[in-house]
């Protein structure tokens, strides 16, 4: 399946790749980081976060889990790294986002502070550089935002000029993660005023100054700091890839690091969901563990689900990228080539599973604050500090809204390219409208029948909606961001609903229907209500810009294409709630 | 000598000299209108011993032609009877006719001799002041002049139809030198009043103006085309709609005109213009001599540029030369992004604009296209017509094209496009050059509903002949408009009165069309206009309510919703009628279902004579449900005296729905039952329809309208005509007239024009009907079988029977 595809084509259960087949070196690589995790983040939480009074502590643990070789794990082994495959790449940064704080900075690191490099580095830069990244020896930070330019990325003021051999640059970047300790800043800057360019500034190079510690919401522990350049001269070899290219540097490393903050904060999501419920279990209200209560299990199962979806998103994209890796390697590219080529073929589904996972680690840490009552409230407790610290991830790597805006927008730019046909079954949507359905019943023999219709349903009400939308607006639907949100939040929906019953239906196939009752009723629940929001916003899309019967119809052709036998879900979400409980942990 | 002042001219009869395809059709249509016609054409060459005395047999060339016309398709009559009125005759035994006629048409071949033999002849019949027109696509009317008297030179003219002309609207008129100006201004108001033409004043140059240009674009195309190396679907794809064009594009117009027509144009030019600076052009390609050497003429000899045949397995398909390999290859379905992306446009001023901004092959093709034939019309003034409009008015008519090339070029901008000709080398007019230096950006502008031209000889803007006293709802667009939604429009076209104009997909009639009449009709009420016209200058008045809107409402079982939609257009069609308002429809083209149930209501219909209008219901597996049934069943109860058999009359409207029958004319409307000769009447010209209803609404104003008083006494027979109607649909569906599904959907019809299963005959209100009417409908939506005829409908426009 190519990048978008998922849009027009129905993948098959057996071609998707779920957790439960990662093999036993991936699952050894998870213990070992969740080892490390549970031993040396979880007791020292608080002392991270007390960044000021320890400014050691992250860069020691960076160091410490350097010689575990899980910030090399990635990096092509002639650079000093592990090589590992992508999905093993996933797993690392799954139990990684078990680990606040010091995650951020993991992931600041070893993504958007390494990568460059990696990708656009030249080869005396790679040499120079990766193997000291790959041991955590050295540490990286990536300087793209500024004062005045956060999303809008390519509007930096940092100037660079070439004076001899030196480039100098001038300029104020902001909100830089790892800065305080970084020994290597990517940073990007101006060349001739709009020639936007990234450059390697080692630690220590004169007129290199930074800010104090950001005093912030959440991820305490986490350096954040402006960095000055005032003359900063660095040699002219310290040009990061081409002059004026800087945005393929920015714009590319970016699609990894949202695959991969997706998959950390879905592992956000499980640790949270342990905690939550370990603490249902225990708390006593009336006379009985508070997981007693139906509103309770109602909010366990909830969190479980999302997650469930989320994590069945993430590994079925994890496995899609890492085979166009293989792929690409076969066809002459090199690994660093060949990683930067498949997260760009994915960057639709990277930037929707950035979304995904930030907001449903939201919700899940909502949620268990709500759980924990008046202690989720209190510092004593790790609930709170969980909560503060999800709420960054909607912001960085592209807020959501850019994100969704993304999605669609390249999902657009793809069809208009030929890449992606959406007319083709845009038109035959118009023709099933007319058809008159046979009112018999559905041969619904195969388990999952009804769920896969609706879910090819649901991508004709979406693209429906879209290509009713672009229609209407052709080149200004661009600017139309309310909508693009609503066909973004249909996308997703169904994308994630999708994932779901892929992964269940392979796991049906693999262990039985018995085995896998609980993941069925998940992903039903998640799907029934997923439809009901794709209904929503796809009304809310079309209502903004049609009127009269063309609404109507439209309305109509939606509701058809979103409805879905209603189901017991309170049922189900007991079910699930009663697994988690007596598990004590998420099960799934 | 003296010559009557033009609008003191009367005709009530014409002659008509030779009976080819172009004389045959023009006595039609002469008839057509009401007029006296005799049709003469020579003795028969193979007149036999004993038939030389047989008047039939010594007519037999005209009457074989006629009879070959009226059979013809599309009919040349607008009601059978017409036909009637022809008298036919042949020029040895009939000249004298010729002395009581008021206007001698001369159609014979086109051949300058014979011409002129039979204007000898003619003058020796004729009477002074008879006017004399020549047929002819090509001859130079000046050289026909020779040998003539005075009197027949000043009361000469040549005039130009296409071929259909009951169909195809222009008329070019070409007086010569000696024309008396009172003779042109004749034809030119009498060919658009009477005939329904659009008339155009040409010049007498070789293949005066529609042709001129016409074939021009061809011949530009073609050697476009082979520059650029496209296929004949290629070019076909992009000179079609997408561009304004008609659907037959380039070379399925050049079929149906024939290839060894266009060739005999392009050498006439060729010959005889000298100095067209653009005469290589008009050099004919080789594989257009090979075609005609082969004798794919087109059409007439069943394959030119396209070819129907049938593939293997005997399936019907379309094929298309390739002029490269000269061999004939399954046609096939090009597509340009440019194209597709115009093509989301309903507005052919945007499509221009897309296409004129694209860039790959189709559109570059367009682009070049349009630069080659503006400058070449520019060009072409003064020598062939006198002002621009002429000629934008000769190719609209003449060639299908949406637009002219001046209006397209205003489109464009004169002056972008001045400096893209400059750039690619294309020569235009001085004058146009001058004009933009002067600082007039367009060729023409619109204000208050008056369009106004560039006149080149008086360097200023002049009113459009015609564009006062027609009027053109385009003209009205900038103007603030009344009121309007997305799918109807609420101009106010003076003095009181306003229209409504649909502007849906094939103006089907949804709720927008729905609100926008109601909305008319509040206006004029509460705000004192003095009524409505609803009336549109699209290609077709209405399709019909909007099908897509009931077969998913149908499918989703959503009834109720249903109910009140179909209560919501009875309520509306209603008001059409019972308003304080005269409400006036102007229908014309298509005028279908819904759209024919209106014109049924309002106070008045000014339909065009190229109206086809009709309940087509039946087709959709429905009955008329907006009133259509029930307003049958009134007018057999009005059209009924005591005493007199009802039941005839009920029958007959009953089959009038029941075999979905559509008028082929406005003046068939009337015969089936849908025109009232009480209220409604017929316009010949499709320019003046809104103008004229307009006039309508005034006088029904003058005259003091009032609204009608509801009806409760109309009289249905019950059971009595039930019995008769099952009886006949039975009938019917024995035989195998009628499908299962016809004969429910009859049995239903009957149940409402009966009045129900009423045990006696009973008088009864309109809203009883309605409900009845309605009831049956909303059954009929419950019907897979009616369900699949909607569907069938709306995928291809044809009915299903099943
Ligand atoms: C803790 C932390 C760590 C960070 N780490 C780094 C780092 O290591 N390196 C780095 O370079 N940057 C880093 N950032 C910066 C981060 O990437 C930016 O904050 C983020 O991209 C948003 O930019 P902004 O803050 O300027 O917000 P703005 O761009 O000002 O956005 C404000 C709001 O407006 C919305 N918005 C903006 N533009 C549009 C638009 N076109 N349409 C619709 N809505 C719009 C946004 O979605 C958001 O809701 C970090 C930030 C934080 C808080």
């Amino acid at each position: 399946m190519k990048g978008g595809e998922f849009i027009i084509k129905n993948q098959e259960a057996n071609d998707v790749f779920i957790p439960e087949e990662l093999n036993e070196e991936q699952v050894m690589f998870r213990s070992m980081t969740l080892d490390f995790i549970e031993s040396k983040i979880w007791p020292n939480v608080a002392k991270i976060d007390k960044q000021l009074e320890n400014p050691d502590m992250i860069p020691d643990l960076l160091n410490e889990i350097g010689q575990l070789g899980i910030l090399g794990a990635g990096l092509p082994e002639e650079y000093g790294g592990m090589g590992v495959n992508f999905n093993t790449e996933t797993v690392l940064s799954e139990e990684l986002g078990k680990s606040l704080s010091f995650g951020v900075a993991v992931a600041a690191h070893t993504g958007i502070g390494t990568l460059p490099i990696l990708y656009f580095g030249t080869e005396e830069q790679k040499e120079k550089y990766l193997p000291g990244l790959s041991t955590g020896e050295l540490k990286a930070s990536y300087c793209l935002t500024e004062p005045n330019s956060g999303s809008d990325a390519l509007a930096a003021k940092t100037k660079a000029v070439l004076d001899g051999d030196e480039w100098v640059l001038n300029g104020q970047k902001m909100w830089i993660t790892n800065a305080g300790f970084a020994d290597l800043y990517i940073v990007f800057a101006q060349v001739d005023g709009d020639k936007f360019t990234g450059f390697v500034v080692e630690r220590g190079t004169p007129g290199l100054t930074l800010g104090d510690e950001e005093v912030k919401l959440g991820i305490k522990g986490s350096s954040t700091r402006q960095v000055f350049f005032e003359n900063v001269r660095i040699p002219k070899d310290n040009l990061l890839g081409e002059i004026g290219k800087g945005h393929r540097i920015a714009f590319n490393v970016l699609n990894i690091g949202r695959f991969k903050l997706g998959a950390m904060v879905m592992g956000g999501c499980k640790k949270a969901i342990e905690i939550a419920v370990q603490y249902a279990n225990e708390r006593h209200q009336f006379g009985q563990p508070i997981s007693n209560f139906g509103a309770i299990k109602h909010k366990l199962a909830e969190m479980a689900i999302r997650t469930y979806a989320t994590d069945s998103a993430t590994y079925r994209i994890a496995d899609l990228i890492s085979d166009k890796i293989e792929e690409l390697k076969a066809a002459g590219a090199t690994k660093a080539e060949a990683k930067l080529k498949a997260a760009e073929e994915y960057n639709i589904e990277c930037a929707i599973l950035k979304v995904l996972g930030s907001e449903s680690l939201d919700y899940v840490v909502d949620e268990a604050v709500q759980i924990f009552g008046g202690t989720g409230y209190s510092e004593e407790y790790p609930v709170a500090r969980m909560y503060r610290d999800s709420r960054i991830n909607r912001i960085f790597e592209g807020t959501n809204e850019i994100n969704r805006m993304l999605a669609v927008g390249q999902m657009m730019k793809k069809a208009m390219k030929g890449e992606l046909d959406l007319m083709t079954p845009a038109m035959k949507i118009q023709e099933e409208l007319m058809a008159i359905p046979d009112f018999g019943e559905d041969d619904d023999a195969d388990l999952f029948f009804a769920e896969k219709k609706a879910i090819g349903n649901a991508k004709k009400a979406i693209l429906l909606a879209a290509g009713a939308a672009a229609q209407k607006f052709m080149m200004e639907l661009e600017n139309q961001q309310e909508i693009l949100m609503n066909l973004a939040d249909m996308a997703i929906d169904v994308f994630t609903a999708e994932s779901a019953i892929l992964r269940t239906e392979k796991m049906v196939g693999l262990k039985g229907e018995e085995a896998s009752k609980l993941q069925i009723l998940m992903a039903q629940t998640y799907l029934s209500d997923a439809l009901e929001r794709i209904h929503m916003a796809g009304k809310h899309a079309v209502a903004g810009f049609a009127e009269g019967d063309e609404l109507r119809m439209m309305l109509i052709g939606i509701r058809r294409f979103t409805k879905f036998d209603p189901m017991n879900t309170i049922a189900a979400r007991q079910a699930i709630a009663d697994q988690i409980i007596e598990s004590n942990k998420y099960p799934f | 000598m003296h010559v009557i002042e033009a609008d003191k001219r009367k005709i009530r009869s014409v002659a008509i000299l030779g009976s080819g395809v172009m004389g045959s059709q023009l006595a039609c249509h002469y008839a057509n209108i009401g007029l006296k016609v005799f049709l003469l054409d020579i003795l028969p060459f193979d007149l036999k011993e004993g038939e030389k005395e047989k008047i039939q047999a010594r007519n037999r060339v005209g009457n074989t032609a006629l009879k070959a016309a009226l059979k013809s398709n599309p009919s040349p009559v607008y009601t059978k009877d017409v036909a009637r009125r022809i008298t036919v005759g042949n020029m040895e035994d009939n000249m004298s006719w010729l002395s009581k006629v008021d206007w001698i048409i001369e159609a014979v071949v086109e051949n300058l001799g014979i011409k002129n033999e039979v204007f000898e002849k003619a003058e020796l019949h004729r009477k002074p002041g008879t006017l004399v027109t020549s047929n002819t696509s090509g001859i130079p009317i000046t050289m026909m002049l020779n040998g003539r008297s005075d009197d027949f030179q000043a009361h000469f003219c040549g005039t130009h139809f296409f071929n259909p002309p009951r169909y195809l609207p222009l008329l070019e008129i070409i007086p010569t030198e000696k024309t008396h100006p009172e003779v042109v201004n004749f034809l030119m108001h009498y060919g658009d009043l009477f005939l329904g033409k659009q008339t155009v004043l040409c010049k007498d140059t070789p293949a005066f103006i529609a042709n001129r240009i016409g074939v021009f674009s061809i011949m530009a195309i073609f050697h476009l085309m082979a520059e650029m190396d496209m296929t004949i679907e290629e070019v076909d794809a992009v000179t079609g709609p997408v561009s304004g064009r008609p659907k037959s594009a380039t070379f399925r117009t050049c079929d149906l005109v024939g290839i060894d027509t266009l060739v005999k144009v392009a050498n006439g030019v060729a010959q005889n213009c000298p100095n067209d600076e653009a005469r290589e052009l008009f050099t004919i390609p080789d594989f257009l001599d090979k075609m005609v050497e082969n004798k794919w003429l087109g059409d007439k000899t069943r394959q030119g540029f396209y070819k129907k045949s049938r593939d293997a397995s005997g399936k019907r398909v379309i094929e298309a030369l390739d002029l490269q390999t000269f061999e004939y290859k399954p046609k096939t379905k090009p597509r340009f992004e440019s194209i597709g992306t115009a093509r989301q446009s309903d507005v052919l001023k945007k499509r221009l604009k897309i296409l004129a901004k694209g860039s790959d092959k189709a559109a570059r093709f367009i682009q070049a296209l349009n630069l080659k034939v503006f400058a070449y019309a520019s060009n072409r003034i003064p020598e062939i017509a006198g002002q621009l409009y002429q000629i934008d008015e000769a190719m609209k008519a003449g060639f299908g094209w949406e637009l002219g090339p001046f209006e397209a070029w205003d489109v464009l901008g004169v002056s972008r496009i001045l400096e893209t000709m400059e750039a690619k080398g294309e020569k235009p007019a001085d004058w146009v050059v001058e004009m933009v230096e002067n600082g007039v950006e367009q060729f023409y502008k619109t204000e208050n509903g008056a369009r106004y031209y560039y006149n080149i000889t008086t360097k200023s803007y002049e009113v459009l002949p015609g564009s006062e006293e027609n009027i053109v709802l385009d003209n009205y667009r900038s103007n603030k408009l009344v009121w309007g939604n997305k799918g109807a429009s609420l101009h106010d076209i003076g003095d009181g009165v306003l229209c409504l104009e649909f502007h849906t997909k094939m103006n089907a009639i949804g709720s927008e069309i729905l609100l926008g009449i109601n909305k008319a009709i509040d206006v004029a009420e509460q705000d004192g206009w003095k009524g409505v016209v609803i009336g549109n200058d699209a290609a077709n008045f209405s399709a019909g309510a909007n099908l897509a809107m009931m077969l998913m409402l149908a499918i989703e079982q959503e009834y109720d919703e249903l109910n009140i939609a179909i209560n919501y257009f009875q309520k509306t069609v209603m008001r059409l009628r019972y308003s304080s308002v005269p409400v006036v429809m102007a229908p014309h083209g298509m005028t279908l279902g819904g759209g024919c149930e209106m014109s049924l209501h309002a106070d008045s219909t000014v339909a065009a004579a190229e109206t086809y209008i009709g309940l087509v219901e039946f087709g959709a597996g429905l009955i008329p449900g907006g009133g259509g049934t029930k307003e049958f069943v009134v007018r057999t109860s009005d059209g009924f005296y005591e005493g007199d058999p009802q039941l005839p009359s009920l029958q007959e409207r009953f089959t009038t729905i029941a075999t979905a029958k559509v008028a082929t004319s406005g003046f068939e409307a009337f015969e089936i039952g849908v025109l009232h000769e009480d209220k409604d009447e017929v316009v010949l010209n499709k320019k003046r329809l809104i103008s004229s209803a307009k006039e309508k609404v005034l006088e029904l104003d003058q005259e003091g309208y009032v609204m009608p008083v509801k009806r409760d006494d109309i009289l249905v027979l019950g059971r009595t005509a039930l019995g008769t109607l099952y009886a006949g649909i039975e009938a019917f569906g024995v035989s195998n007239f009628a499908t299962e599904h016809d004969q429910k959907i009859a049995r239903k019809l009957a149940f409402v024009m009966a009045g129900g299963d009423l045990s006696q005959p009973t008088r009864v209100s309109e809203q009883y009907l309605l409900d009845l009417e309605r009831e049956a409908f909303l059954s009929l939506l419950g019907e897979r079988k009616t369900l699949e005829r909607i569907q069938h409908i709306l995928k291809t426009g044809k009915p299903l029977r099943n």
